[in-house]
């Protein structure tokens, strides 16, 4: 199946999100565009502070203030044929924003400890997003959590419906709110470093159940991550952000066998064990990430770019586009001006 | 020539219950009869889950907590050795400048109403070495070093990225000129890019300084890169050591095997050929018995409940499992090849 | 989190670098300055402050002077304009003036709104000793020899309301300031060797202070305060009654020193320290104590209104400072009839004292609570 034929759920045009603090303005997102489809796991990779959450956020109406969506549209799907529904044209806390919430999209996190109730009983957590979503009596919502928690690998569901949060596990807590955010068929569930804290045997569970219910729900998912071994392993497409942008976005294996932006490439040689990492002495980036007040001119990435071309890349922003039939990106090595600009430099 | 360091049968224990008149009834069992040694300007891999007793270890040879039983013998000159196992907090004072300890999140191990000056110069206040512009001297040497610039001495930690925090941790360290740093999970706060660049100027101390490194980690392609050798705990006990080239690809114990064969790798093309392991470590108040791993081992036998393994020579590892042990190996088919067992599974 | 090396780190800006460089007091400052209601009654508050410790040279009268013919005055209203024999505008009162009634026989009192009495400033008055020493005669405003003035008001005696009103706050100021000091360092006292010490000592410590905070604290008072001998000078009492606040106050205070002294122990950095080769003591009072002294500074903010009130409320019901000593409590006595609310309400004017002091501290100690951890975001 081409990209073209597959159903688009989400759909994020020219987000900006801004915090506006004592110190001036911070442009946490400038402007990111990305879709995902059903069936499909985005994965959207950059370090703290590159603002990869912040456009889920977004589309979770989760933005507090001082921060602000000041500009683009956030288009959700709900199938094929129904039209598109701007997530950003109704209040966050509007009753249609609500309804779609936690019903339609959904979304963990990456504290499993905190963000279940330690006093209600877990299948009460469960019944209570079952309530506000879906019509189903009592009987059918108890039915229907047990079959969830049976779903996401908790065994004795009927008896461990009854137990509180602090009986369980971190991985089995994790399970629980996978549980709850998937128990009213959402068609997007977006998993802000659902894994990070876990160990290494219970994140591969836990992936290994995203993987399986994103099949069996038909759905998209959006997985916010810093980890490029888990994105190696589970992502279908890959977007990577750097300083609120996205500079790249690719198939997993594209991006991970032929990185075209010198971010991309530069991460994936600092990351050790990958097939780029050089033994002993590992390849860093040179210079920092610009703290979030300061000012960069032109690409964000130019201060520390190896490729820099002075007078275009500290001047003007790179137009995010198609650079060759399978790689996305956002860098004046591949745009009309930076052809331009080498000739005429040469 | 003595090794830095021979930790010896160390168990550490803490009470659960205890009675009325404070008498301990029921014992978490963090740490289990762990033994290995360390040579001067060797880095020993410590990898394992959360749970495992990796940090606890680190811990109890810090002293920062109290073994119940073990030896932990400590030479930092090659002459003297100290039994830091059985010194009280007042004696172990003078020796703590030879050994130091880097935390694993450099936003709580860092004083936020302290400078930096402060607090890389800590160590040498406390032992009461030289005079302030010598502490401020030596701090700016030490910030060059870790690559810090050195006009930053009066900022306070918030000032700095996670990054840069662990450089000032990392500088602290060396204050004293120690002969081993533990590493409580160095890199693991951190990101990507940043990860690469401390595990980088650790490798580097450690050449120019002949630093020995005790790196606990869980993640086991950090460690590959930086340990010479490398121990796996689990639940409390040591399963597998050996150098790290042997552990970490022609691994003997079924619980490493696992581990290499789930833990995720940069590369998309990576097969994984097994189904990650089930269940989760064991509650160290109420451990399995006899093979701690044997509830989740993919190829356990009836023997693994009842007895319990010792160490056992091979291959040039030092592993704890039934299958190796010339006793009870013949429980396991003679033609058996573990891989395929997995692979079934 | 960005990383920066050494080539890198010189090119920021020189304004950030100045917040780097900030300590956590300035820090603390700063966060205070934003919270505009606290930062401005913090003005209100060393405004009382200032006005009633000086209450010798503000106050036109000793608060015991009697002027019996004039009692229950309402407050005279401040004007500006020509008095006669000054050739300058200036300000001036209409004085009152007495008449018998002659069927009630009473005095009636009534405003003569032709005679002007100019307010002049910096006259020669009673002798007061500046700093307890110097003796002085100047005075902030009066009025001219043989005329009076009563800006507030009088009581019952015909005594000065704003004079009893300026002298009141100093005792009862003070007394809230002095009964948290003592607390405050009974408090930190035992809540820190508790909390060092741990142990039977902790226990014994946290027993007491749970049995005193178990007690209601009303009738407590009204037994420690029966037991101050009537015989006792003003001065002694004041004392006394400080002690007996701070005796019930100090629990709050031990308790939280204690909870954190605990908290902070198992903090990564005090572990550092420790395995640093520091002392214990090292380590409480070099690592510890700069991490919560301002969380303490806010506690003792917040415990200053309640000392005030226990005092107004002490006094109030005769049990505390006693005449001729005035507080607010004591002069809050005057008003204790509904007579007196609907006659003379301005003698409820030193329960509007209290409660803008009350407020002030209140909200200087939101203020600061919000400002005091400045790593919170």
């Amino acid at each position: 199946m081409t990209e073209k034929d597959r159903h688009v759920v989400l759909e994020i045009k020219d987000i900006a999100v801004d915090y506006k603090t004592d110190h001036g303005t911070v442009h946490a997102v400038r402007g990111v565009t990305y879709k995902v489809h059903a069936d499909e796991m985005l994965a959207i990779v950059g370090e703290s502070g590159c603002g990869k959450s912040q456009s889920s956020y977004a589309t979770m109406g989760l933005i507090q203030a001082p921060g602000e969506v000041v500009r683009g549209e956030i288009l959700f799907h709900e199938d094929e044929s129904s039209a598109p529904f701007n997530l950003l044209s109704v209040d966050k806390n509007s009753p249609e924003m609500r309804s779609i919430r936690g019903g339609k999209l959904s979304m963990i996190f990456q504290e499993p400890m905190t963000a279940l109730s330690p006093v209600h009983k877990i299948g009460k957590q469960i019944d209570e997003a079952l309530k506000i979503h879906t019509d189903l009596d009592k009987a059918g919502r108890f039915k229907r959590a047990c079959e969830m928690l049976t779903l996401v690998g908790i065994p004795d569901a009927e008896k461990r419906y009854h137990q509180y949060s602090f009986e369980f596990s971190g991985g089995m807590r994790q399970r629980i709110m996978i549980a709850i955010a998937l128990c009213c068929n959402p068609k997007l569930l977006i998993a802000d470093e659902p894994t990070t804290g876990l160990d290494v045997t219970i994140q591969a569970q836990i992936l290994d159940l995203i993987q399986d219910l994103k099949k069996k729900f038909n759905m998209g998912v959006i997985f916010i991550t810093h980890d490029l071994a888990v994105v190696a392993q589970n992502a279908d497409r890959v977007a990577v952000m750097y300083l609120g942008r996205i500079v790249e976005e690719a198939d997993k294996v594209t991006l991970f066998d032929e990185p075209q932006h010198p971010y991309t490439q530069a991460l994936l040689r600092s990351v050790i064990g990958s097939p780029l990492a050089s033994d002993g002495k590992l390849k860093t980036i040179e210079g920092s990430v610009p703290g979030p007040y300061d000012v960069v001119e032109g690409c964000a990435f130019h201060p520390r770019c190896e490729h820099c071309m002075h007078g275009l890349c500290d001047k003007k922003m790179p137009d995010f586009e198609q650079v060759n039939d399978k790689t996305k990106a956002a860098c004046h090595l591949f745009t009309e001006e930076g052809k331009h600009h080498k000739e005429s430099q040469a | 020539m003595k090794p830095l360091l021979n930790v010896e049968n160390l168990s550490v224990w803490f009470p659960k219950k205890v009675s009325f008149f404070g008498k301990p009834l029921t014992w978490i069992k963090a740490v289990n009869g762990v033994t290995f040694q360390l040579k001067a300007g060797e880095t020993l891999g410590l990898v394992g889950e959360s749970g495992s007793g990796k940090s606890t270890t680190g811990y109890a040879i810090m002293r920062a907590l109290n073994p119940r039983e073990g030896k932990i013998e400590f030479c930092p000159d090659g002459d003297t050795v100290y039994d830091l196992a059985s010194m009280d907090q007042k004696e172990l004072r003078p020796i703590r400048k030879h050994f130091q300890l880097i935390f694993q999140d450099p936003f709580s191990s860092l004083n936020p109403r302290m400078t930096v000056r402060d607090l890389i110069a800590e160590p040498l206040k406390v032992s009461g070495q030289g005079t302030h512009k010598e502490h401020t001297e030596r701090v700016k040497e030490l910030m060059a070093e870790v690559g810090l610039n050195p006009a930053f001495l009066n900022r306070y930690p918030h000032a700095f990225s996670g990054g840069q925090r662990q450089r000032i941790v990392i500088a602290r360290a060396l204050t004293l000129n120690p002969k081993l740093i533990i590493c409580d999970e160095a890199v693991s706060a951190l990101d990507v890019s940043v990860q690469a660049q401390i595990l980088n100027l650790l490798m580097e101390l450690k050449e120019k300084h002949n630093l020995a490194y005790i790196f606990i980690g869980h993640d086991l392609e950090v460690v590959r890169h930086i340990a010479d050798r490398v121990a796996v705990m689990y639940a409390g006990r040591l399963v597998e050591d050996g150098s790290a080239e042997d552990v970490l690809t022609h691994s003997l114990h079924p619980y490493t095997q696992s581990l290499l064969a789930t833990a995720p790798r940069p590369d998309p093309h990576f097969v994984y050929e097994n189904k990650p392991l089930s269940g989760e470590v064991p509650n160290p108040a109420a451990l399995p018995s006899g093979c701690v791993f044997h509830p989740r081992c993919p190829v356990a036998k009836d023997c693994c409940s009842e007895k319990v393994p010792q160490h056992t020579q091979l291959d040039g590892k030092s592993v704890r499992c039934l299958m190796h042990e010339e006793d009870s190996k013949h429980n396991w088919d003679e033609s058996f090849s573990l891989a395929e067992t997995i692979q079934d599974d | 989190m960005s990383e920066e090396t050494v080539n890198t780190t010189t090119d920021t800006n020189d304004d950030q670098s100045t917040a780097y460089d900030e300590s956590q007091w300035k820090m603390m400052v700063r966060r205070f300055k934003k919270h505009k209601l606290a930062y401005w009654m913090g003005f209100v508050l060393l405004f009382m402050y200032i006005v009633c410790l000086n209450s010798n040279f503000i106050a036109p009268y000793k608060p015991a002077k009697i002027h019996s013919d004039y009692v229950n005055l309402p407050p005279q209203i401040i004007q500006f304009g020509f008095v006669d024999g000054y050739t300058l505008p200036r300000l001036y009162v209409h004085p009152f003036q007495a008449e018998r009634n002659t069927l009630t026989l009473q005095k009636e009192y009534s405003v003569n709104e032709q005679k002007r009495v100019a307010i002049q400033f910096f006259t020669e008055g009673r002798k007061w000793y500046f700093l307890g020493v110097i003796p002085c005669h100047t005075h902030l405003f009066g009025v001219e020899k043989g005329e009076t003035c009563f800006l507030l008001g009088t009581d019952s005696l015909g005594q000065d309301l704003l004079s009893r009103i300026l002298y009141g706050g100093k005792v009862s100021l003070l007394i809230g300031l002095c009964g948290v000091t003592l607390s405050f360092f009974l408090g930190i006292t035992l809540g820190g060797l508790s909390g060092f010490y741990g142990g039977l000592f902790d226990i014994v410590v946290q027993r007491i202070s749970e049995l005193l905070q178990s007690i209601p604290s009303i009738p407590i008072w009204l037994a420690l305060s029966a037991m101050i001998p009537k015989n006792w000078s003003s001065l002694e009492v004041y004392f006394a009654m400080s002690l007996i606040l701070a005796c019930i106050g100090w629990t709050g205070v031990c308790r939280d020193v204690r909870g954190k002294l605990l908290s902070l122990r198992e903090e990564d950095y005090a572990r550092a320290a420790m395995l640093c080769g520091a002392s214990e003591i090292r380590i409480v009072f070099v690592h510890l104590v700069p991490n919560f002294i301002s969380h303490i500074i806010t506690l003792v903010t917040l415990a200053v209104p309640g000392m005030i009130l226990a005092e107004t409320m002490l006094s109030f019901l005769n049990l505390g400072i006693r005449p001729p000593m005035v507080s607010w409590g004591v002069l809050l006595q005057e008003a204790n009839s509904a007579d007196v609310v609907a006659n003379q309400p301005w003698l409820l004017l030193p329960g509007l004292a209290v409660i803008i002091t009350v407020l002030a501290y209140n909200f200087i100690g939101e203020g600061l609570r919000d400002a005091a951890d400045p790593y919170a975001n």
